[in-house]
């Protein structure tokens, strides 16, 4: 059976790559496009906080009688919450994110949802990174589309790059993002080789993974390849890790955004990033658990923010911050609560219009006891698409959806 | 061919297929070597117990990769393995390692038992009442927790109960919690909610059992489990027809484990050439298979290679969510394939010339063939070896040591040595 490059990009769930697989994997070519690309144009960071973070106590809704009834040990003192007008407030780990808002470089978006909301994790983490909420199986993401109308992997192999855990968001036909953790491990290490022995291994491993070969090995050897082209790439042009800002320590997260503040200064021609934080699953101890997950949001968002500021690159960059559910108007008998719909949505950036947007979904006219969503989430997408990134947000969305002015 | 498809059924339903472990079923018929992997006995090894909850973590771990080595039951550990990724629980909520290494010990008594049972007793098993919330769900205000990721990932799968469903499911289940101190499972009457509870139209008195039962009865339970074991094992298209006749055995069975294993392992569709080599190996299965190959290498308790299966993508007992690893396409990351690709070049730093049991020859392609022939990849692809011959050819033969290095390191991050 002859492999056909079509069914290499196919089966292997990625780009043209057949079309830089004739080369070498010399990267001159790669220099001039990226110089070209860099510099001008916008990036797109995405944060998914996973485990459904519980947006009523995020931004807090202080003047409201019903959240006291309701969260009668969870609750945010009106007297904790950091103030955002007469009604809203954010929880008192937020503090950094409070000084963004009062700079303007803070939008929240307020009720953001789809309708008949899922309340599995999976299910709605895969309606917001794929924002197909009405598409069982839907094998693309939203940002993979993105990527599908501007750009292919043989064009960029790092037009789009996940750090840390995978999702959806960057599956596409002609494109397949890497996913990078540690620079330092992110290529070929053979630490006792020496002389013409190492040069023929690392010879002959490019080689395992330059070129499709038959039907059963497609997957292994068109990730390979991925893997092989994304670090060489990288690694030519990536600059040292002198930050001047402090990322918090033991975490995770941070180290992620350090990287990818790294990544946008080293002029990667790379449009969108994707990175998440997980632990905000709070069905019990929630007011410690989630003090703690929101204030390692808080400290290393503006860590980063900072960082790119003196990386001289952050007018450049706008940072979004979903979740895929909130949670349940009512806590439970364990100190935390169950599954919920719409949440608040953060937009952070020198070039966002920061403010208040959307509306909080009432707290007595319920659903099931959930929130009802007051925008739908592709609202936000569509802004983003058509007033950052510059793509038709109709055809990555497949539809038309109204347009927020926090941009 | 039969020789071809034994090597398929041990590689997976095991770590590794040697040429001389295919050679050593080879006059057996497909059904009989099956009935072999299925009846060997069962083993119930103890975890090293007193584990400090913060350090101790790696300990159970090492502890656990060395038994997938050195088990005299593979496919048991395997299924232990499957288990772990699907009723799963992590060490970081759980806050006790002595309980997940019970939580292991109980997946591996059942790996291969009933899965009614199963799913019973993993429902009251410690680690996980505490990972899922069931310890505090009480009738005055359940917790829906454990009730919807029971319906979701353990039993059913998404879209085949109603939000309804979850929270009679959760009363039913208030007031079994673990007991201040010792951490047994237990049930408090008083935090039961003997009321009525509706669930799949039907109203009862449902308590754990009777819910247990129910969701076992209901028709998308055995359609759920049987595709999620035949993506596991055999590949990642099922075929509806196929899933149906298996779900259908097992059904037939009373939820038996090993009448359902039985059943795919001996099917057509098993042994189809689309299933052929249409799994990845996760990072657990990638290791196990390379140390097995060398059981008298030096790696134990090596916290290198231990932070490596994490990087990797897989540290037991620390799954990333609780619908466990992700799994096929998801375990080729780019970062996740440099850390196996460097991997496999400290593993190969820890081997010594004898440990390769290489036959001593001037000739390439004897040399490469017992290289195959004894770590079990039979099958190169043409490109593949020729990649590796030019390797060969280029090397200087007498250099033992370095080219046995550099052929096995070549072999194992050959796309090959990623998939089976």
């Amino acid at each position: 059976m002859n492999i056909t490059r079509r069914d290499f990009v196919v089966k292997g769930g990625m780009g043209l790559l057949a079309l830089g697989l004739a080369g070498p994997l010399g990267l001159l070519d790669w220099d001039q496009h990226i110089a070209s690309a860099a510099a001008q144009d916008n990036i797109l960071v995405v944060i998914q906080l996973s485990g459904g973070n519980d947006g009523l106590n995020t931004v807090v809704p202080y003047s409201t009688g019903a959240y006291y009834d309701n969260r009668p040990t969870l609750a945010i003192a009106q007297k904790d919450a950091l103030h955002l007008d007469n009604n809203l407030g954010l929880h008192p780990s937020l503090p950094n994110l409070k000084k963004l808002y009062d700079s303007g470089n803070l939008a929240i978006i307020n009720g953001v949802g789809y309708p008949n909301p899922n309340r599995s994790h999976f299910r709605s983490m895969e309606i917001w990174q794929t924002a197909a909420p009405d598409k069982l199986d839907e094998q693309t993401g939203w940002l993979g589309r993105y990527l599908d109308l501007t750009t292919n992997a043989a064009k960029n192999p790092v037009a789009a790059v996940t750090v840390g855990p995978g999702s959806k968001i960057f599956l596409a036909k002609n494109n397949d993002a890497p996913g990078v953790t540690h620079l330092d491990t992110f290529k070929l290490i053979l630490r006792k080789a020496k002389g013409a022995d190492r040069l023929r291994r690392q010879d002959a491993f490019f080689k395992l993974y330059d070129k499709p070969t038959e039907p059963t090995l497609i997957l292994p050897t068109a990730k390979g390849h991925t893997a092989i082209q994304s670090s060489n790439t990288i690694q030519s042009v990536v600059k040292s890790a002198t930050a001047g800002t402090s990322y918090p320590e033991n975490s995770a997260f941070g180290d992620n955004l350090e990287l990818i503040a790294q990544l946008v200064s080293s002029g990667l021609g790379t449009r969108t990033y994707f990175s998440m934080l997980d632990g905000f699953d709070d069905h019990s101890h929630e007011k410690d658990e989630h003090a703690r997950g929101l204030k390692e949001l808080d400290s290393a968002l503006s860590a980063f923010y900072n960082d790119l500021v003196q990386r001289n690159v952050a007018n450049r960059v706008t940072i979004l911050v979903y979740s895929e559910f909130g949670r349940r108007v009512k806590e439970n008998a364990s100190n935390g609560t169950d599954h919920g719909t719409a949440g608040p949505v953060f937009v952070i950036g020198p070039q966002v219009q920061g403010g208040l947007y959307g509306q909080l979904p009432s707290l007595t006219q319920l659903d099931s006891g959930d929130l009802k969503y007051q925008v739908d989430f592709r609202s936000v997408y569509s802004t983003l698409l058509d007033k950052w990134l510059k793509a038709p947000s109709k055809d990555v969305l497949g539809g038309s959806f109204e347009n927020l002015k926090f941009l | 061919m039969s020789t071809a498809k034994i090597a398929h059924l041990l590689r997976r339903t095991g770590f590794t297929a040697t040429k001389a472990q295919v050679d050593a079923l080879s006059s057996l018929s497909i059904p009989q070597v099956v009935d072999k992997l299925l009846n060997a006995a069962l083993t119930a090894p103890k975890p090293p117990d007193g584990l400090d909850e913060k350090t101790d973590i790696k300990k159970l771990v090492q502890w656990w990769i060395d038994i997938m080595v050195r088990t005299s039951n593979p496919l048991q550990e395997k299924m232990t393995l499957f288990w772990h990724g699907h009723f799963t629980s992590n060490y970081r909520k759980v806050r006790n390692i002595d309980l997940i290494a019970q939580q292991n010990v109980l997946l591996r008594k059942h790996a291969l038992g009933n899965f009614r049972d199963l799913a019973y007793n993993i429902s009251i098993d410690p680690a996980m009442l505490i990972y899922l919330d069931n310890n505090t769900n009480l009738k005055k205000s359940p917790n829906e927790n454990y009730a919807r990721e029971l319906m979701e990932l353990f039993t059913l799968g998404i879209g085949t109960y109603t939000e309804t469903d979850v929270r009679e499911v959760a009363r039913a289940l208030t007031g079994w919690t673990t007991s201040k101190g010792d951490r047994k499972a237990i049930f408090q009457k008083n935090q039961h909610d003997e009321s009525n509870k509706t669930i799949f139209k039907k109203t009862d008195n449902f308590d754990l059992k009777k819910t247990i039962d129910w969701i076992v009865e209901q028709p998308t339970c055995a359609t759920f489990i049987t595709t999620k074991l035949w993506q596991a094992f055999a590949s990642p298209t099922p075929d509806p027809a196929v899933i149906k006749s298996l779900a259908k055995t097992f059904v037939d069975s009373g939820y038996e484990i090993k009448a359902l294993l039985r059943a795919m392992f001996t099917s057509d569709a098993f042994y189809a050439s689309t299933t052929y080599r249409s799994l990845v190996l996760s990072p657990v299965e990638y290791i196990v298979g390379m140390y097995s190959l060398f059981p008298n290498a030096k790696y134990a308790d090596d916290k290198q290679a231990l932070n490596l299966l994490t990087q990797m993508g897989q540290q037991p007992f620390d799954p990333p969510s609780v619908a466990g690893w992700p799994g096929g396409a998801a375990w080729l990351s780019a970062s996740a394939l440099f850390i196996r690709y460097n991997f496999v070049d400290w593993f190969t730093l820890q081997l010594t010339e004898s440990d390769f049991a290489l036959n001593p020859t001037s000739s390439i392609p004897a040399l490469l063939n017992d290289a195959l022939n004894k770590y079990g990849l039979m099958d190169l692809s043409p490109h593949t070896r020729v990649v590796i011959e030019s390797y060969l050819n280029k090397s200087n033969l007498a250099s033992k040591e370095t080219i046995y290095r550099g052929l096995l390191h070549l072999l194992l991050v050959s796309p090959e040595a990623q998939v089976h």
